[in-house]
Formats: C-alpha cells, sequence, structure tokens
C-alpha cells in the first residue's frame, strides 16, 4: 500500500509540476522552498496563534518556525483551528 | 439497588465484546474541556466503562451551555468538572474519575496529562485548541491525540470527518466552521463531532488505527 501511495503521490507531482520538485503543503504542490516555515505561513495570511504546523508528519514546535527551512520533497500540514465546542 | 460492578461489566461485555472490554477497562483517557465537545465524550466513554476519565475544565455551568452540553439546570453555577463527575456517576459509578478544576496552560499541562493513554482536546476557542495540540504533540509524541476543528452552523453532518494527520494525532470536524463566523452550535452537529471523537478513542483502544 505504501509504495503504491508513493507512486501515485510522486506521478502526481510529476504531472502537476512537470518534474520540478516542489513543497506539498495541505495536498497542494506549492513552489516555496527556501522559505521559512514562518514566512510561509505569513505570507499565506495564517493566524499564528491558531496553527499547528507538521513537517513530514512531524510536528513542527512553534518555537522552529523561523528556522526550519521548507526543502522540495517535504510535506507539510498546516492545521488552522476554527473555533466552537 | 444499583447493579454490581460485576453485573456491569458483565452486562457491557455482552454489548462491546469481552475482548474489547478488556482492553476498555485499562484504557485511561484525558478531556481537556468539558463543554459540548468534552461533556459528551465523557458520558459516551463513561457508558462503555472505560477504565478512567481524567476531567478538565475551569469553567462553571452557564445557562449558554444548556443547549448541547451535559449539564441541567439545577447544575447552574456549579464547577463542570464536579456536576460532570455526578452526572457520570450516575449513568456508571464505576469509571474511575480524576477531576481537575483548572485552566490547562504550558506550565501544567505535563502533570494533568502524564497518566493518560489518549488525550482529547474538546476546547470552544481556536487559540486554545492550537495551543494544547501544540503542547501535547511536542511533549508527548507516544499518546494519542484526538482534537476536533469545525462543528458550528446548520451545514450538513457529513462534512464532520475524522482525519489521521500523523500517527498519533487525530482530528475530527469540518475544519472549516467557526463559530465566530456563523450564528449556530447546535447539539446534533456538535454531538456528531464529540461523537466522532469518542468513537476515534475507542478505534484507538481497539487497536484499529486507520479512519
Amino acid at each position: 500500500m505504501a509504495n503504491d501511495d508513493n507512486t501515485s503521490d510522486l506521478l502526481e507531482s510529476l504531472y502537476q509540476n512537470g518534474g520540478n520538485d516542489m513543497v506539498k503543503i495541505n495536498g497542494t504542490f506549492e513552489d516555496v522552498a527556501g522559505m521559512t516555515i514562518l514566512a510561509y505561513l505569513e505570507n499565506a495570511n495564517y493566524d499564528l496563534k491558531r496553527v499547528v504546523v507538521e513537517k513530514n508528519e512531524e510536528i513542527v514546535p512553534k518555537a522552529e518556525y523561523e528556522n526550519v527551512v521548507l526543502c522540495d520533497d517535504d510535506t507539510i500540514e498546516v492545521i488552522s483551528f476554527v473555533g466552537g465546542g | 439497588m444499583i447493579p454490581t460492578r460485576e453485573e456491569l461489566k458483565e452486562a457491557l461485555a455482552a454489548k462491546h465484546g469481552q475482548s474489547l472490554q478488556d482492553k476498555l477497562g485499562k484504557a485511561t483517557v484525558a478531556i481537556c474541556g468539558l463543554g459540548g465537545l468534552g461533556s459528551n465524550i465523557a458520558i459516551s466513554l463513561a457508558r462503555t466503562g472505560i477504565g478512567k476519565l481524567i476531567l478538565i475544565d475551569f469553567d462553571k455551568v452557564e445557562i449558554t451551555n444548556l443547549n448541547r452540553q451535559q449539564y441541567k439546570m439545577s447544575q447552574l453555577g456549579e464547577n463542570k468538572a464536579d456536576a460532570l463527575a455526578i452526572n457520570i456517576r450516575e449513568i456508571n459509578p464505576y469509571v474511575e474519575l480524576e477531576v481537575h478544576t483548572v485552566l490547562i496552560t504550558e506550565v501544567n499541562a505535563e502533570e494533568l496529562l502524564s497518566d493518560a493513554d489518549i488525550i482529547c482536546e474538546a476546547f470552544d476557542n481556536a487559540e486554545n485548541k492550537a495551543m494544547l495540540t501544540n503542547i501535547v504533540l511536542e511533549k508527548f509524541p507516544d499518546k494519542y491525540l484526538v482534537a476536533a476543528s469545525g462543528m458550528a452552523s446548520t451545514d450538513s453532518p457529513n462534512t464532520i470527518k475524522t482525519r489521521r494527520l500523523s500517527s498519533h494525532f487525530y482530528l475530527c470536524g469540518d475544519a472549516i466552521n467557526d463559530v465566530a463566523k456563523v450564528e449556530s452550535l447546535v447539539a446534533p452537529r456538535v454531538m456528531i463531532c464529540a461523537a466522532h471523537q469518542a468513537h476515534t478513542v475507542i478505534r484507538i483502544i481497539s487497536g484499529e488505527y486507520d479512519v
């Protein structure tokens, strides 16, 4: 299963960006390699107090947002919580 | 006469299966926030015969809680954690309860949550949700976290889903509807989200980790 997923991810990546590597963020390929997570979040207008960021399925501590640089082939999940409970 | 512990155990095993019942009876679940999500999660899990619940909320029962939270009019003004403990004991007196009437912060989270196998994030405020999720994922990589985001509005119930974002992190809800931007926060939709969380807890306990 894992291999099939990787293969289909790779094919999707090749299809979407002509073979150039990109950063996958919340399922979408974006040309943002080289940016820090902090710069990416600010640029995309995220409210930093509401977000949780995972990089390649590992939590990125908030204190590291300004140090962690996005690289090609990274998979990033930005969870922006909404209120209610 | 209320049934004995053994009588209830037998009845629960008859409905759940002995193997699952044995696992449920050994599990400890922390519920952070005892509002619309947390009070419903807690009662669902208490009904299963879960081993131990850690109930945490600093707040008191208000009249605006009664539309969706598992409190009674007679409990207005009481601490939610104490009131919920009483309600749970009426349903299942054999669940071990640890009750904390405190605000969870970065300072006390480790101490409050260290005994839990699984942690439910059940706050209402988005910033608190993110804070707790960050703390748990950073400090307790081996515990399971079941969080929630997006259950306000009268949108379709079918947009509420459970996602597994990483090996120990599940997120339930529609991910979109913010109570600050829509008018309504109604019992069934909140309870659907709470049920997703409670059921995810049961699946983790049972060893079924996919979604």
